[in-house]
């Protein structure tokens, strides 16, 4: 015989307690590779999700609300042959079938060529022509349409000209085409095509490139390029820079043969600040800027209006005879006029009767943020009065405008802004008639930039002598120059993007890990404690092996090898358990959890590693759960044989157990006190940590009264004495037991408590709803001020409410429904005045002290850092980062925006998003359209009425709105659905723990069959015995679940407190009576049982 | 001589407190080697604590426990181990025979703390005890398949299987009938007389006392 097989045989012996002390493991084994495999399957899931969107992209060369040449793909590919370029032209849309019975807002229109087919490794794609289109299988499923079938899609109007540029028309936001599916495309089929990291299915329609081109009337654009590389990014973004022309600026070259010069211009109307910086560096330049005017006067001696007039007349222009309404004025150089001074054309002096000296006003519009007009005013002396064949009277000198420049009579003038139809003259239509646009008045190149540069550029137009300008010498300039950065232009690998947002995204392992702790500890425990049993019924082999002169260790190493042996059974046992148990969360994932993973996609996936990482990590747990017991068991063996000499190391512990427990009690009391009567503000996280300091407190004061209880004078017996003297029999038994209770209560209880009722207090300010009704988000951008009382009246807006409008710039989902590791997510703009003194904090930067965050966010740090707000969870969990920490972007200027969180909110509608103020937001994307998410606030009684005529008025936009308590819920749902899990696996935990109560008690009225039997014998009813060992058990799981639940309570309390929290007795109390109760039956059950008459024979038979 | 007591004291107890409650004092003992002695006395004498620090179970609070000249008070853990498994054997009241093992694995038990298998002397040995104890035929029975006579006599043979120079036997008889106790009781001098082993019984059997060579009575704490 070897030791081996002395183990082995040991094991069989005992094989029994030993596979209940397997079945610990087993638990344990089970939940942690569950874990880790869930882990592995959604992270798998996520790459896969990745792949399925991306297809073949690696890179991606985006540019935002402007417009570069297709060709540049080919260019590209040229330029590189390991580079594979694929144009598409991206936008968004709303689809709508059955006559207007189905309609999906926000979906994706993508035009794409015969390229694309590369992309999406499917022939699908090929052969969209005219009005056909692809659609995804979700957006066919919505629509309720299949091949064949008409919808109607409507499409966000693409313009080459940013849409809030002065002097651009606002009156068609979108384009509709009636179209046929042609396809319904698959997942495989790149169905779920989409570049932002999100497991959530995008709504897909595809269509030829060229279509969608003619429809936004433009030629061969594109504003995305789809690259498939192997290649470095930075090679890529060499290749673009490479193939970049002024033509993808939008710059136009003209030639003036009226004054024998070259112009260059942009589509975009206004030149921006970097290429304006640029072209001024070629010899000869001479920018312009040009503007509309709405009045050219002439003041007469005294007539100058006062003050309040001037306000009467502030919005509508009274022309008056000695005025022309409505023209273009122009810059001319510096060096021709100072800055008070205007040289007026003839037609214009003879019109207004102007001689030089006389004294010149110009009025015009300040065009502001959603086109909120500022009437202006400046005054200026003529100089001079010029010939209409002058080089400066020339029509082209003022810009391209899309519904001024082509029409043909003044009347059909569609500027952008309000036009007084009556103010214009016969005599104006005839100017409009012989010389077109041709600039009336001249004004220095400095007062006109000091009058009307803005945010889209300063200049709209700079111009060379002919015979200077040479072409190829502006093409090296450009490209030396301008990098795609300063367009807006963004080259990024998004694959590679992708691949590490799922990788990084939410850690499902480490969550699932954390809802199972409690599980975990009680198959730990439950592991350690049957296994102590174990050793318990052999104590005398112990013994006996000492004297048989095996050393300490060897009995040791003999346990533990046979606990190994039980670990690795149960292990093993427990992986393929945990196969099973994936399934079956994957299943609930689906179904009851849905709410925190929102996609089909999630699929199981098994790594061999990862079964071997989990059974390694459990037989580590399990060793170590096993080798304490072994440890104190094998201690307390030695205690007892040395009782004395470990008098003075005992003496230690009780006196560091007391210091302990004096010092959680004095803290936690102390803290909880300071919270409830002198705090300002409530602080959770103290309460929490009162709470748990108080749990260790008086969890250490049950194992002082246990020990108490066993030194008191026994001078007295009562049978109710009797059964509290017997907890003290073993009193590590008992401690286990409250000490299960306690932590499985606290736990329970503390998570159902945390769980948040957001429709509590829904209407105040101070929630997460800020106060507001109704929370909206539109496809197409509103330009207007929605507030504004004649744009209500124009679009027949009659119920009265506030609309806070709120810019954004797309980016990355960084709520809580979105599972990848988000590091853009999108920027709002608002006027932070609207939101002052709403919502609340639940962290801010210390130099604030106690300001509220909403009144600096206009303002920027020293070095140009802007400060921004965002939701704490999207801080915390989205982004993982903290207040303080700084974000990167590149604006739309191409520079690095750096956006420092100021303060995170609590729990509130805006989670996803960053907010910074709209005066940083317009500095950093000038160009940016109008305005997509709205919050709505009015009386609740009229919230009916409200919604109703906002979803009919802007129904066309793309309007999607909901109760902003709806949509805090919506989000919430999450954090509920985890604590939820938690909750459910708490309490499997807390059964676990009943059945560790069980075993124990058992196991104990198995020790105890001698005692009941002299008990019986001696004549005490069974009756009374019966009650003797229910007092003692209930006592400990009183204890127990009291300890855990008072300390819970103070834990929480902050949760009690709040309207906010769905805490409530009721709840708690029924978790509660659900514990006690079940650990009741189970007590109850076993005393019986065990007290059956058999006890008598078999006890006294032992005697 | 091979084993000699000096001055042993034991109490349990915290020391210095009222809890604290003598058992040995000042005790002094002599035993030669082979020599045979009984050592009786009341219940709660101290004849089972005497045993243990003779048996190097436990330690005394004071005085010297000498073996073959070593003083085994100061040895370690794992110098007590060794020292107890090749120098002594024990026997208990009851059998404590490894209800997992059969009879034959019960006897070889003590050979695994010097290595992890057995020689082919060690087995011989073996089977000419069990032979001698007349228990060959249930060698492969395990302890529930055999009758206490036969699990005490096993015990007997894994308390000779190392060749102890002292054999510890804690009433060796106390849980037999008369018959099986008699003749364990001449089994035990038998293989004493044999082997030339010192026999130290702790007893209350007037009968086993009476055939050692000496008999010492174990009152308040000394022996007389």
């Amino acid at each position: 015989m070897t030791r081996f097989q002395y183990i082995l045989k040991t094991f069989a012996h005992y094989i029994k307690a030993n596979l209940l002390v397997a079945v610990g493991v087993v638990i344990s084994t089970m939940v942690l590779t569950g874990s880790l495999i869930i882990g592995d399957s959604v992270r798998y899931s996520l790459e896969q999700a990745t792949f399925y969107r991306l297809g073949e992209t690696t890179h991606l060369v985006s540019v935002t609300e402007r417009y570069f040449r297709q060709e540049m793909a080919d260019e590209i590919e040229a330029d590189n042959r390991e580079i594979k370029a694929t144009p598409i032209l991206l936008l968004e849309g709303i689809a709508v079938s059955g006559g207007g019975q189905q309609r999906v807002n926000k979906v994706q229109v993508i035009g794409v060529n015969s390229d694309f087919v590369e992309i999406a490794k499917s022939n699908l794609f090929a052969k969209l022509e005219n009005n056909e289109i692809a659609i995804s299988k979700n957006l066919a499923e919505r629509l309720q349409v299949s091949e064949g079938d008409n919808i109607l899609v409507r499409i966000k109007k693409a313009s080459l000209i940013p849409m809030n540029a002065p002097f651009v028309s606002a009156e068609e936001t979108s384009v509709s085409l009636r179209a046929t599916v042609k396809n319904v495309v698959s997942k495989k089929e790149l169905g779920r095509f989409s570049l932002k990291n999100s497991q959530t299915a995008p709504y897909n329609i595809f269509l030829s490139i060229e279509r969608l081109n003619r429809l936004m009337e433009f030629k061969g654009k594109a504003n995305k390029l789809l690259i498939s590389t192997q290649l470095d990014n930075s090679i890529v973004e060499k290749s673009v820079k490479n193939c970049l022309t002024p033509e993808d600026a939008g710059l136009v070259i003209n030639d003036i043969e009226s004054t024998n010069e070259i112009e260059i211009s942009t589509e975009r109307v206004f030149l921006e600040d970097k290429i304006s910086k640029a072209l001024k560096k070629l010899p000869g330049a001479e920018p312009i800027l040009s503007y509309f005017v709405n009045e050219i006067g002439r003041l007469k001696v005294g007539s100058r209006k006062s003050e309040a007039e001037k306000k009467v007349q502030s919005s509508k222009f009274k022309v008056q005879s000695t005025t022309i309404p409505y023209s273009f004025v122009s810059s001319v150089e510096d060096r021709f006029l100072a800055e008070n001074e205007i040289i007026l054309n003839s037609w214009a002096a003879d019109d207004l009767n102007a001689k030089p000296g006389d004294k010149i006003t110009l009025k015009y519009l300040e065009i502001g943020p959603l086109r909120k007009l500022v009437d202006k005013e400046s005054e200026f002396i003529l100089k001079e009065v010029i010939p209409m064949d002058s080089r400066w009277s020339d029509p082209t000198r003022v810009p391209h405008l899309p519904g001024l420049s082509d029409a043909g009579h003044c009347r059909e003038w569609d500027t952008g802004v309000p036009i007084d139809l009556d103010a214009i003259r016969d005599k104006d239509e005839k100017y409009w008639d012989d010389y077109k646009g041709t600039p009336k008045a001249f004004v220095s190149l400095n007062k006109a930039l000091e009058m009307w540069a803005n945010r889209f550029g300063n200049y709209t137009a700079v111009r060379f002598p002919a015979d200077s300008f040479d072409k190829e010498k502006y093409n090296q300039l450009f490209a030396l120059e301008i990098n795609p950065a300063d367009l807006g232009m963004t080259i990024e690998p998004i694959r590679k993007q992708g691949i590490h947002a799922a990788q990084n995204g939410t850690d499902f392992s480490g969550l699932f890990i954390g809802m199972s702790f409690f599980i975990l500890i009680a198959s730990i425990v439950l592991t350690s404690l049957l296994f102590r049993l174990n050793l318990e019924t052999r104590s005398a082999q112990v013994g006996l092996l000492s004297a048989l002169g095996f050393q300490q260790k060897q009995v040791r190493s003999f346990y533990l090898i046979e606990g190994l042996i039980i670990s690795f059974v149960g292990g093993i046992i427990g992986v393929i358990v945990s196969l099973f148990y994936t399934q079956f969360v994957f299943k609930i994932l689906n179904s009851l959890w849905f709410d925190i993973v929102r996609t089909n996609v999630l699929e199981v996936k098994i790594l061999p590693i990862t079964l071997f990482a989990g059974l390694i990590i459990s037989l580590i747990v399990s060793l170590l759960a096993i080798s304490v017991s072994v440890r104190r068991f094998q201690n307390r063996k030695a205690i007892d044989l040395q009782n004395t000499l470990h008098s003075n190391s005992r003496k230690w512990s009780k006196l560091i157990r007391n210091s302990l427990l004096y010092l959680s009690l004095t803290i936690s009391i102390a803290i909880f006190i300071k919270q409830i009567f002198f705090a300002e503000q409530i602080n959770p996280a103290l309460f929490f940590l009162t709470g748990g300091l108080l749990l260790f407190g008086l969890l250490l004061l049950f194992q002082k009264t246990l020990v108490k209880l066993e030194s008191h004078e026994k001078s007295e017996i009562r049978l109710g004495k009797l059964a509290m003297l017997n907890l003290t029999r073993n009193k590590s038994r008992s401690l286990t037991v409250v000490i299960l209770f306690a932590l499985g209560t606290f736990l329970v209880v503390s998570t159902g408590s945390n769980k948040l009722d957001l429709f509590a207090n829904a209407q105040e300010k101070s929630s997460g709803t800020g106060g507001f009704l109704f929370f909206a988000e539109t496809t197409m951008p509103v330009l207007f001020d929605i507030n504004n009382r004649e744009k209500r009246d124009e679009e027949g807006i009659y119920e009265n409410f506030e609309v806070v409008q709120l810019r954004k710039i797309e980016g990355d989902d960084a709520s809580c429904l979105n599972l990848n590791r988000i590091s853009q997510p999108a920027i709002l703009g608002v006027d932070p005045g609207k939101l002052h003194e709403r919502f609340s904090f639940a962290v801010r930067l210390k130099e604030l002290g106690k300001s509220d965050p909403w009144q600096v966010l206009n303002d920027k740090f020293d070095d140009g850092t802007i400060p921004a707000i965002a939701d704490q969870t999207v801080i915390q969990w989205g982004l993982g980062k903290k207040v303080g920490d700084i974000l990167f972007y590149q604006n739309e200027l191409g520079d690095t925006l750096r956006l420092k969180l100021i303060a995170g909110t609590t729990p509130s509608i805006f989670q996803g998003f960053i907010i910074i103020s709209n005066k940083n937001f317009l500095e950093n994307y000038p160009t940016s359209s109008g305005a997509n998410l709205f919050l709505i606030d009015g009386k609740p009684e009229n919230s009916n009425k409200i919604g109703e005529e906002l979803q009919s008025v802007f129904r066309d936009y793309g309007w999607e709105m909901e109760s902003t308590a709806k949509r805090l819920v919506e989000f919430y749902s999450v954090t509920n659905t985890y604590l939820s899990i938690f909750l459910a696996l708490g309490a499997l935990g807390l059964i676990l723990g009943t059945i560790g109560l069980a075993v124990i008690l058992a196991r104990t009225i198995l020790e105890r069959r001698r005692e009941i039997a002299v008990m019986q014998a001696v004549g005490f009813a069974t009756q009374s015995i019966f009650f003797i060992l229910i007092k003692e058990y209930l006592f400990l799981l009183f204890a127990g679940v009291l300890i855990g639940f008072v300390t819970a309570v103070v834990a929480t309390l902050p949760a009690f407190l709040s309207s906010n929290s769905d805490a409530s007795f009721s709840t708690v109390a029924i978790v509660v009576a659900l514990i006690l109760v079940n650990g009741f039956l189970w007590i109850v059950g076993l005393s019986w049982f065990s007290l059956r008459k058999k006890t008598l024979v078999a006890g006294l038979k032992v005697l | 001589m091979l084993l000699q007591l000096k001055n042993i004291s034991k109490g349990y107890g915290e020391f210095g407190t009222h809890s604290f409650r003598p058992v040995l004092k000042e005790l002094n003992l002599e035993i030669g080697k082979g020599e045979k002695i009984a050592i009786i006395g009341p219940s709660g004498s101290g004849k089972t604590t005497l045993l243990n620090l003779v048996g190097a179970l436990d330690l005394p609070d004071s005085g010297e426990v000498i073996f073959d000249g070593k003083n085994i008070t100061g040895y370690s853990k794992r110098e007590l181990a060794t020292f107890r498994n090749q120098h002594l054997g024990f026997i208990f009241q009851l059998h404590h025979l490894m209800p997992q093992l059969n009879l034959w694995e019960n006897v070889l038990l003590p050979l695994l703390p010097q290595g992890n298998s057995v020689s082919k002397g060690q087995k011989e040995w073996a089977e000419y005890l069990i032979n001698k104890v007349g228990i060959w035929e249930q060698r492969n029975q395990k302890p529930s398949e055999m009758s206490g006579g036969e699990c005490q006599r096993t015990a007997v043979v894994r308390a000779l299987i190392n060749r102890p120079q002292l054999i510890l036997a804690d009433e060796p008889t106390g849980a037999l009938d008369e018959e099986n106790a008699a003749a364990l009781s001449e089994l035990l001098i038998q293989l004493s007389d044999d082997e030339n082993i010192t026999l130290v019984t702790v007893t209350h059997s007037s009968e086993l006392a009476e055939q050692m060579d000496k008999k010492l009575i174990l009152r308040n704490g000394k022996l007389v």
